[in-house]
């Protein structure tokens, strides 16, 4: 039996042969090293080698598998996969890469952060308002963490009414930003929309929260349709995911504390209104009594000036009435002349009579008329 | 029969009710029937803030 050292081979084979060989034994290769060479190329492929005292390793990918921008010098974590090339060589090819180290780590997210400055995704104008009761939360985190349980247990405390939607996913490695921007892209697809995402992790070294500085984490944030609060770390850590989303937070417990309304609070502000109800239906009913109780003393003041009226127009009348009455006219000197219980109006009618009765005011007198 | 009202729902009309009686034209007949309304809202509201219990649903990576 032949040796593979005593067959000869075309040259594809023998780059073929190879191929299969590393994909077996080495199908991929975690490499930390120094950044040097960085090139893009037609804004899609990036070349570079990585480095150290001794040796260098060209490395070659696409764009999308890039965290942010890179630059020389950088410490960096690359996965790849080694292959030998049919017509450049060897190279390994790039599935993830990722600044490591503080200083590395620094240096990436700040040029990220200008770079998203300048277009504008931390901009005050894109922010907005958080629901004042959401009843539908996305949390996006790993649920075996102490933020997921954190978060929970403040919720549950703060305010129950809600339903909240776990998407679990990796917070730290490789792979976070991946399953992060995955689960931020099933939310924003859903067909019942979340009132709000929250993206949360507690704290951990710069390396352990780059995810969250992640351009592609950072960018599917901003532009998620379902409005985000983003807590990332203790206090002092601000990833620029927590830039990019509507809301931010200091940590997972003052997600739930920034986001949800205290139920003891609430029920308090409830009695509020609740007296305030009851004083409105009184100050409506007294209102109401008020205006009975003028319309009543209106129509009492008009019934008043009715009786005066007619009171002073009867007195009136009275007056006149009393003026014309006979014996009043008698009293003032006034003497009427009767001839059989009728009325003499006239000398010449007294002068055909031979006898008349005169009316005093204080009695009767007949007279012969000669 | 109509669906219950969600709890922002409730807090709506509640809202809106309160608003209502410090509009200057308050009708009496229809203040009786909205402070009516207002009291059961009120009751509904604390019940369900009372009975609410938090639903945790853990929605699986897709493959």
């Amino acid at each position: 039996m032949q040796g593979i050292e005593q067959i000869q081979l075309s040259v594809s084979d023998a780059v073929g042969l190879l191929n299969q060989t590393l994909e077996t034994i080495y199908p991929q290769l975690t490499v930390v090293g120094e950044l040097v060479n960085f090139k893009i190329s037609k804004d899609k492929w990036v070349y570079f080698d990585i480095r150290d005292e001794y040796s260098k390793l060209h490395c070659f990918g696409t764009i999308y598998v890039l965290p942010g921008p890179l630059e020389d010098g950088m410490l960096v974590e690359v996965v790849v996969a080694p292959r030998l090339h049919p017509q450049f060589g060897f190279t390994a090819n790039l599935s993830s890469i990722r600044p490591v180290g503080e200083g590395s780590l620094v240096k990436a997210a700040n040029l990220l952060q200008k770079k998203l400055e300048t277009e504008g995704l931390f901009a005050a104008e894109r922010k907005r308002n958080l629901p004042q009761l959401p009843q539908k939360i996305a949390l996006v985190t790993s649920d075996e963490s102490a933020a997921y349980s954190d978060f929970i247990k403040i919720a549950n405390v703060r305010w129950p009414m809600l339903k909240i939607n776990v998407y679990s996913v990796l917070v730290q490695g490789v792979s976070a930003p991946e399953e992060i921007v995955e689960a931020l892209s099933k939310i924003n697809q859903s067909d019942e929309l979340d009132d709000v995402v929250v993206l949360t992790r507690g704290g951990g070294n710069a390396d352990d929260l780059s995810a969250f500085s992640d351009e592609r984490v950072v960018r599917a944030v901003a532009s998620s349709r379902v409005p985000t609060l983003v807590a990332i770390g203790h206090e002092r850590d601000i990833s620029l995911s927590e830039l990019a989303a509507d809301s931010r937070a200091s940590t997972p417990s003052n997600a739930a504390e920034v986001l949800l309304p205290d139920r003891q609070d609430y029920l308090a502000s409830l009695q509020v209104k609740s007296t305030s109800l009851v004083q409105a239906i009184v100050s409506v009913l007294g209102a109401k009594n008020n205006w009975l109780n003028s319309r009543s003393d209106n129509i009492v003041t008009c019934i008043d000036r009715l009786l005066l009226n007619t009171k002073n127009r009867a007195n009136a009348y009275s007056q006149a009435l009393s003026l014309l009455d006979p014996s009043k006219i008698l009293k003032r000197g006034y003497v009427l002349a009767k001839n059989n219980g009728n009325y003499v109006k006239s000398a010449r009618q007294a002068k055909a009579l031979r006898k008349i009765e005169l009316e005093f005011y204080d009695g009767d007198l007949s007279v012969t008329i000669e | 029969m109509s669906q219950p009202k969600n709890f922002v729902d409730l807090q709506e009309e509640l809202d809106d009710l309160i608003l209502w009686f410090e509009s200057d034209d308050v009708d009496i007949d229809q203040a009786v029937d909205k402070f009516k309304r207002g009291q059961e809202l009120i009751r509904e509201i604390e019940l369900r803030l009372k009975n609410a219990e938090l639903e945790v649903i853990k929605i699986k990576k897709s493959s």
